[in-house]
């Protein structure tokens, strides 16, 4: 509703409408009006997943970089972004909505989201994953075997966000007992309570030979899942 | 098994206890009771398949995957199009493939000495018999393009995708042409085809 696509790459915003947007830093291709940007503080300062807070949360964070330098867009004016060409998808969440996201693939969002970093880990298992630095370290350990981030950012509230995606999304929902399970490099959001978890499993590694597919990402739970067409990181 | 384009880059597979061979690692996602596992090369495992690989340059690495569900492929943004083959011959850049069902059989063939420069090798993969194939093309939908005895068609290798139908493939050194417009030597071959077909290509360049 804040956000329109101008066309596949490039969003455009009223100020006016949407109040404050947050933004990836750069990716503001041009305005008018009278629009002012100022540097934004780091998402999830606010308040993080328990058992990650302190200097195991940060560690983590610094590890697994699960931050993009940011900027807010105040004023009254109309903006437009667009980031290194990649194609774009708005999502438009009502109260109570929860979209998980990786930074690195998050092009903005209205201020009426509050951003978090949560641990991909603690929500997938409760827990389970193991709290404290141990499990930080072991999730950056994972995760940069996989390129996916054991933490993510989380938007929840009214609003509008916007996501970066090589070659477009598409969406799957999630419902039911079986599972989606997509390619964490191809993996760019969810939204809804949606449980991930990272599974490899040893029988498709026949002989040093995968299918290249040895890691997965499992979906469960209600909600949709964003993925995007090619496998690149972004 | 169905193949169905599901947007313009990415095709979802129907599967229903059976499977379908694709480029290894390019699965995006999928639902159901899916197992994957390498197919090699032309169902062919193991350590004489990769080193036939390594030989020919030919570098298709497939993998099977089976079950029950919808699986969803996609490769680096690239345009896909399903073709069908009804008892027919696709030689096919390995590249440039992206899936094919079960009861296809696919092999490598001399192609003869355009290679040697291009970098494009001296092999061609085939596709043959009845079912259908995904293909890749980057930068945009393959242009299919008809060949007709009076009309061959002269092709960039490194644009080519695929040739469908009687046709013979030729190369064409043609220096001064090349000269003409300015490029300098090596890559000065072309891929001349002849005979009643239809030679795919894609908008980009390898």
């Amino acid at each position: 509703m804040s956000f329109t696509k101008i066309n596949g790459k490039v969003v455009r915003v009223d100020l006016r409408q949407s109040g404050p947007v947050v933004a990836r830093r750069g990716a503001m291709l041009f305005y008018t009006g009278n629009v002012r940007f100022s540097p934004h503080g780091v998402p999830g300062g606010m308040g993080s997943a328990p058992g990650l807070g302190g200097l195991a949360g940060m560690a983590g964070r610094m590890l697994q970089g699960e931050h993009e330098a940011t900027m807010l867009a105040q004023g009254d004016g109309v903006v437009h972004y667009g980031f290194r060409g990649l194609e774009t998808h708005i999502v438009d969440m009502s109260a109570g909505g929860e979209l998980r996201v990786e930074a690195s693939r998050l092009l903005g969002h209205t201020t009426g989201l509050q951003s978090t970093v949560v641990s991909v880990a603690a929500a997938s298992g409760g827990g389970g994953g193991g709290g404290g630095l141990l499990g930080a370290l072991r999730g950056a350990a994972t995760g940069a075997m996989t390129g996916t981030g054991m933490f993510t950012t989380q938007l929840t509230g009214q609003g509008s966000a916007a996501l970066l995606a090589h070659g477009g999304v598409f969406e799957l929902q999630v419902a039911g007992p079986t599972p989606v399970v997509v390619d964490p490099q191809a993996f760019v959001a969810s939204y809804g309570p949606v449980r991930t978890e990272l599974k490899s499993s040893m029988s498709w590694r026949n002989v040093g030979r995968t299918g290249g597919e040895a890691m997965q990402l499992e979906c469960s739970g209600q909600g949709i899942v964003y993925v995007q067409a090619s496998e690149e990181k972004l | 098994m169905r193949l169905v384009v599901k947007t313009k880059r990415v095709i979802e597979a129907h599967l229903s206890n059976s499977s379908v061979r694709a480029l290894s690692g390019s699965m995006v996602a999928y639902e159901g009771q899916v197992g994957f596992k390498s197919a090699g090369f032309g169902g062919g495992e193991g350590v004489l398949s990769g080193l036939r690989q390594r030989a020919t340059g030919e570098g298709l690495s497939l993998m099977e995957c089976s079950g029950t569900g919808v699986v969803y492929f996609a490769h680096q943004a690239q345009d896909v199009t399903v073709l069908e083959l009804n008892n027919e011959t696709l030689q096919v850049e390995s590249e440039q493939l992206l899936a094919l069902s079960g009861n296809l059989n696919t092999n490598v063939t001399f192609a003869g000495l355009r290679g040697g420069m291009s970098g494009q090798g001296l092999f061609t993969t085939t596709v043959t018999g009845t079912g259908q194939v995904a293909l890749l093309s980057a930068g945009g939908p393959l242009i299919h393009l008809e060949v007709s005895p009076q009309y061959p068609l002269v092709v960039d290798p490194d644009a080519f995708v695929c040739a469908k139908g009687q046709l013979t493939q030729s190369f064409v050194t043609d220096v001064s042409w090349r000269s003409a417009i300015g490029q300098g030597s090596g890559e000065a071959f072309s891929l001349k085809w002849d005979g009643v077909g239809v030679v795919s290509i894609q908008p980009a360049e390898r």
